[in-house]
């Protein structure tokens, strides 16, 4: 057994890390840069699904969350830190404090057990990049073929599209303009490097979650 | 002096022939070989309209549009029609009007911004290793990681050895995680999976094939249930997109009575796959929550608990043929986790296996590889899984299974091969015979699938899709390579442990 007990993996604390690679970039300040990129700190991230047009599907759901599900198309809600995003006809995601995610599940699949509903944890599947400044809107349109313009796009609006080769969600959350980036985990790299590149002529401040 | 008799300019759109000449063409678009004869003909075909007239005999349709060759088209058009030019007019020029540069289009889109290298969150671990990467749909998977001075069947030999004789870790991560729920997702495994799906017991794993309406096999993997309506599929790695777009279109669109939710959780969770004799005495030094004795943790069944102080789904899934555990994270913790198993591991010899070691392990069981032992033309019953098509349910494609032609008996089926000379490594890809001519051609009854040198075994090993396959066992066939051909015994494409007594342990 003492044997055994030397070789017992160290189980302090594991460390949650970001999908960027660990090159350290330095960039221009981000007082005089014309877009910030930031990579936010992680969230919870809970896929719901479900039916609006299930009686009570919708308004038990806003009971737990504090607000309403957005019902329109490509229209997101919040309240604080938490927001449900519409990515189709019977499917949000809802993003909250991580530390509350566990407790957020369960209490949603509870209130929906009688609905045909799924909730789903997919916290780490996605990392979000906060994109603002005011060339924020030229970057993105480099790699990004819907209409952004703030007569047809603004705040609280979102839209699963593409940027440049990989998949985004893209939210806009105010006037700056300033958009929540959603990217998989697995392309993060690549979007980050893209997104670097196409603000390179504006001056892009880039920070990161470490 | 006589004045010489002045004339308007004129135009000649057409030489006249010689008459004591040959025929000539007269070329006049010259990036489509369409000729003066080409447009006098369409004009006899009956067509008038200038884009008609373009269609037909493809006259302008050259990258230059018609830029040096459209004033003689449509003038010769003109003559031949008996109409003015300006009344026949001139065609659509598509874009770029002005030619651009390949540059122009490429954009910023060049070198590393030229497509996604999909990474998982081991990778800066790979690379410092050693690794040489494969690509695998947009994916950079580890392909064998090389010690100093070490040619890739070395390295490929050594991973091997390790995954036999102590314990190996492979980044799995990459496998599609699709996440089934719902009253109707036992149903609805049934239907897409050609065996049985609903008697599965919960915390319970199967292996399921997967066919296209025409009964071949498109996909395949190991899918589990982890509560009463709830399951985990399980798909290849470049199919796992494909699966999920797959399962929402009939649900969608044929199926939208069935209750049940499908979502990708591919990118949730990461995979460390701990594989070999040794496999049970890491996990117990990483895993002290889930009791890994094989009474309560049999093969092909699911424990969660915590590995490395992070909460993990462990299944006791094994694609080496090996006793193995699949440890699943959340992704952020991945590398957390990956590193606790190589340090538990040091006096175990823990290895890290790439891609490469893992295609030659399941080799040696026999193991399918869909997209390399199958080719969208290879039914469940070729590949020798005849006891996964249920006889019980209807599921998508049962009914191609059917047909005369799934049903002929020399149908290309898997087999294995083994060299005669018991050195030679037949090349994947390469052409089976049973009767070798002089030179081409000769009668082809198959193809290797897959090839490899067994390290475990001492020789080269080989799967193949042989006609008739299945009723051939012991015949020797014939590999005719460039400079020799190689005879070959047919055989199972089973290798090493037949009856599975390691991965069951």
């Amino acid at each position: 057994m003492a044997e055994h007990a030397n070789h017992r993996a160290d189980t302090a604390q594991p460390v949650a890390r970001s999908p960027l690679s660990a090159t350290p970039r330095s960039g221009p300040d981000p007082h005089s840069a014309a877009v910030c990129i930031t990579e936010r700190d992680p969230v919870g991230q809970l896929v719901l699904r479900g039916d609006p047009d299930e009686s009570g599907f919708a308004s038990r759901a806003a009971g737990v969350l504090g607000f309403d599900l957005p019902l329109k198309a490509n229209t997101a809600t919040r309240d604080g830190a938490r927001r449900a995003i519409w990515m189709g006809p019977k499917e949000w995601l809802i993003v909250s404090p991580p530390q509350r995610t566990e407790g957020l599940q369960t209490k949603l699949q509870y209130r929906l057990r009688r609905h045909h509903a799924a909730v789903v944890d997919v916290s780490h599947s996605r990392v979000i990049f906060g994109l603002s400044g005011a060339e924020a809107r030229q970057v993105l349109c480099k790699g990004c073929a819907i209409d952004l313009h703030p007569r047809v796009f603004g705040p609280g609006q979102c839209v699963q599209t593409r940027l440049a080769r990989c998949h985004m969600l893209l939210h806009q959350l105010d006037d700056a303009p300033g958009y929540d980036i959603y990217i998989h985990r697995s392309f993060a790299r690549y979007a980050w490097a893209w997104l670097l590149d196409a603000g390179s002529e504006y001056g892009i401040a880039a920070s990161r979650w470490v | 002096v006589a004045r010489l008799e002045q004339i308007p300019i004129q135009p000649i759109w057409l030489v006249p022939p010689s008459g004591n000449k040959p025929p000539v063409k007269h070329f006049v678009d010259l990036q489509n070989d369409v000729t003066a004869a080409d447009l006098e003909l369409a004009v006899r075909e009956g067509y008038r309209s200038v884009e008609h007239v373009k269609r037909y005999t493809t006259a302008g349709m050259g990258t230059d549009q018609g830029k040096t060759s459209n004033v003689n088209a449509l003038a010769i058009l003109s003559q031949t029609l008996g109409a003015d030019i300006p009344a026949v007019g001139t065609t659509t020029f598509r874009p770029p009007y002005t030619p651009i540069t390949f540059g122009a289009l490429a954009g910023r889109d060049l070198g590393s911004l030229m497509d996604p290298e999909r990474v998982t969150p081991m990778h800066d671990w790979h690379v410092e290793r050693g690794a040489l990467f494969e690509d695998v749909s947009q994916w950079k998977r580890p392909w064998y990681f090389p010690h100093a001075g070490e040619t890739m069947q070395d390295a490929v030999n050594r991973e091997c050895l390790a995954a036999r004789d102590a314990v190996v870790v492979l980044d799995a991560s990459t496998l599609g995680k699709i996440d089934i729920q719902g009253p109707d997702a036992a149903e609805l495994l049934n239907r897409i999976y050609t065996n049985d799906w609903l008697k599965l017991p919960i915390g319970r794993c199967r292996y399921g094939l997967m066919c296209g309406e025409d009964g071949m096999v498109f996909d395949d993997g190991v899918t589990t249930r982890l509560g009463e309506t709830h399951y985990l599929m399980s798909t290849t790695s470049g199919n796992a997109a494909r699966v999920l777009a797959w399962l929402e279109e009939w649900l969608q669109t044929e199926w939208p009575g069935l209750r049940v939710w499908c979502n990708s959780v591919t990118e949730h969770w990461v995979t460390a796959s701990v594989s070999g004799p040794m496999a049970r005495e890491l996990m117990r030094r990483v895993c002290d929550d889930i009791d890994l004795e094989p009474v309560a943790f049999p093969f092909m069944s699911l424990h969660e608990g915590t590995v490395a102080g992070v909460p993990a789904r462990v299944m006791r899934v094994s694609f080496t043929g090996e006793l193995s555990f699949e440890v699943n994270v959340p992704a952020a913790f991945g590398l957390s986790v990956w590193t606790a198993l190589f340090d538990a591991g040091k006096n175990l010899g823990v290895t890290p296996i790439g891609t490469e070691t893992m295609h030659v392990l399941r080799a040696e069981k026999g193991f399918i590889i869909a997209g390399q032992d199958t080719d969208g033309t290879v039914t469940p019953i070729d590949l020798g899984l005849g006891s996964m098509v249920s006889k019980r349910k209807d599921f998508i494609g049962k009914r191609s299974l059917s047909r005369t032609d799934t049903l002929r008996a020399d149908r290309k089926q898997l087999v294995g091969l083994l060299s005669e000379d018991g050195r030679s490594r037949l090349p994947e890809g390469a052409q089976v015979v049973e009767i070798v001519k002089p030179r081409p051609p000769m009668d082809m009854i198959g193809h290797v699938s897959s090839s490899y040198y067994s390290a475990k075994l001492g020789h080269p090993i080989a799967m193949a899709l042989i006609k008739g396959g299945h009723g051939m066992t012991g015949r020797t066939v014939y590999v005719p390579l460039q400079d020799r051909v190689v005879a070959a015994r047919v055989t199972s494409p089973v290798f090493f442990d037949p009856d599975g007594e390691r991965m069951r342990g």
